[in-house]
């Protein structure tokens, strides 16, 4: 099982980036995160996540305009796993 | 597996709904002026009717949809909060729906008292918009570009609104005579300042949001707004200092950022990622054609001193740039708000173990569908093309000029109360708990 789900919502119109990407979220197993890729900063998302016990980590994308890295709030392994794509540490305690 | 999905800063539907369905009234009943009115009242431009229907549209239509759609999408955007939206809303809607209807009839009716309560009316709605949205925006976290612009259009409101009052005591009956040589400044600040730099503001969000295009250039988005408000400011002192170079200027540098703009929302829109057609994407088109064609024909007018109708700019600003961006955009917001707000209760339930009474939510294209909005777009094309031609040869293009705007702007409120209505609906099917036979 590849720790990483691989999310691409740059060419959809709203509200299909949101849709899809609390979707793809809830289906994460343990270990797992999400890698969204999008055009633009998203709206209405990080609240959302918060709402909904997500983690996320959002930057500068390489092959669009912004990444966005979401996993289970209380998911270390996950969390580690981001931490050592994007270098900076990231705060855990939820 | 459901997306949970809460609404977050989204402030209830009535907030921008009650906004956004009367502009359309107050489209119509400019259209309907025309109408009974005739040819006649489009020799000047400052007959009493051509001043209540600019005042209709304007205020009634423009305004009234500016300030419901900024209800909608500064928390939404910037992250703004109104701790009572529904009573702010309220508190705007209310003295600036009846402060426009006022206004309108005072020049129809030739009432002078209705003048002053219009003036009030007016005065509180939008004082209170403006100092309560500013000091949001100022405390705003956002550092989009966005919030800055929208700060210098709330400036550019307080600026028209000061004057247009000013304008309006000289129609009182009081001792103030009327400052009609103020009227350009008024008009200026009005539709150049917040009018336009509103739309440039949202544009720069909403267009890469909705039409999947790439962001406006960064340096495009860094000084288009500082750029129209100097423009502006510069032609402005020319009123207290007449320095003929301070003038040329800042016209040029007033065209040039038209132009720019136009052009460039154009080729972002070409460019979009998806060719995926609909009918905002027809709306913007229109609007910013309307735009560079008002430029061109401005700038050509003064370069070769040529006697272009006053009436003709107006339309190509009021009906063609304006009115067009504002309509689009309503068959995107009104649709997209729909959707959050009913995809927010079907969570609450969820939440609440009754998926039993979730309800269907469609997709945002079966809102308001799109052969509905197409069929309205083209009247409302129609009726920009007419109202145009309708200036230079009025006995011709007159009629038939009002009759298709009167028909666009029902069409729009039909497409709009339609929208509502279908949300009341499936509102109504929550509240009785009959939403079990509506398949999720």
């Amino acid at each position: 099982m590849s720790a990483e789900v691989l999310l691409d919502v740059s060419d959809l119109e709203p509200p299909e980036p949101l849709v899809q990407v609390l979707e793809a979220a809830e289906q994460l197993k343990p270990g797992q995160y999400l890698r969204m890729l999008h055009r633009r900063e998203p709206c209405l998302l990080f609240g959302n996540l918060d709402d909904n016990h997500f983690s996320y980590y959002q930057r500068k994308g390489t092959v669009s305009a912004v990444e966005v890295f979401i996993w289970h709030e209380k998911d270390d392994e996950a969390a580690a796993a981001v931490q050592a794509i994007v270098g900076v540490p990231i705060d855990t305690s939820g | 597996m459901r997306a949970d999905l809460s609404l977050q800063q989204s402030p209830p539907f009535s907030v921008p709904a009650r906004f956004l369905v009367s502009a359309p009234l107050f489209g119509l009943t400019a259209a309907l002026v025309l109408l009974w009115h005739g040819p006649g009242m489009v020799s000047h431009r400052w007959t009493p009717e051509i001043l209540a229907v600019t005042h209709f549209l304007t205020l009634g239509f423009l305004a009234m949809s500016m300030l419901g759609a900024m209800m909608q999408l500064t928390p939404v955007l910037m992250g703004v909060v109104n701790l009572r939206p529904v009573l702010f809303s309220t508190v705007i809607h209310a003295p600036l729906f009846l402060g426009t209807a006022c206004l309108g009839l005072a020049w129809l009716m030739q009432v002078n008292q209705l003048f002053i309560i219009a003036m009030v009316l007016l005065g509180f709605s939008f004082t209170v918009f403006i100092v309560v949205t500013t000091e949001r925006l100022l405390r705003s976290k956002s550092r989009h570009v966005s919030r800055s612009m929208m700060l210098l259009a709330l400036l550019a409101l307080l600026i028209t609104a000061s004057l247009g009052i000013y304008l309006v005591m000289g129609y009182t009956g009081q001792t103030l005579p009327l400052a009609r040589h103020l009227a350009d400044l008024h008009l200026s600040w009005g539709l150049m300042g917040w009018v336009l730099l509103l739309i440039m503001a949202v544009a720069y969000q909403v267009i890469p949001m909705f039409q999947i295009t790439d962001e406006y250039p960064a340096m495009h988005q860094r000084w288009m707004g500082w750029s129209v408000f100097s423009a502006i400011l510069g032609l402005s002192l020319t009123y207290i200092w007449p320095l003929e170079t301070l003038k040329t200027l800042s016209a040029i540098l007033l065209a040039g950022c038209l132009l720019t703009f136009a052009l460039t929302t154009l080729w972002v829109l070409h460019k979009r990622r998806r060719q995926l057609v609909d009918v905002t994407l027809n709306f913007w088109r229109l609007a910013m054609i309307s735009l560079a064609f008002l430029t061109l024909t401005w700038a050509i007018s003064a370069i070769l001193n040529l006697n272009v109708p006053v009436l003709l700019l107006g339309v190509l600003m009021i009906h063609g740039f304006a009115m067009t961006t504002v309509n689009g955009m309503m068959y995107k917001i009104i649709p997209f708000i729909i959707w959050l707000h009913l995809s927010a209760r079907n969570k609450n339930l969820r939440d609440r173990g009754e998926r039993s009474s979730q309800v269907k939510v469609p997709h945002l294209r079966k809102i308001i569908p799109e052969a509905a909005g197409l069929w309205q777009f083209r009247f409302h094309l129609a009726s920009l093309l007419l109202l145009a031609v309708a200036t230079i040869w009025p006995k011709w293009f007159y009629y038939p000029a009002a009759l298709s705007f009167v028909i666009a702007q029902a069409a729009l409120l039909f497409n709009l109360s339609n929208a509502v209505r279908f949300y009341n609906a499936k509102i109504a099917m929550l509240s009785i708990g009959k939403a079990g036979s509506d398949p999720v």
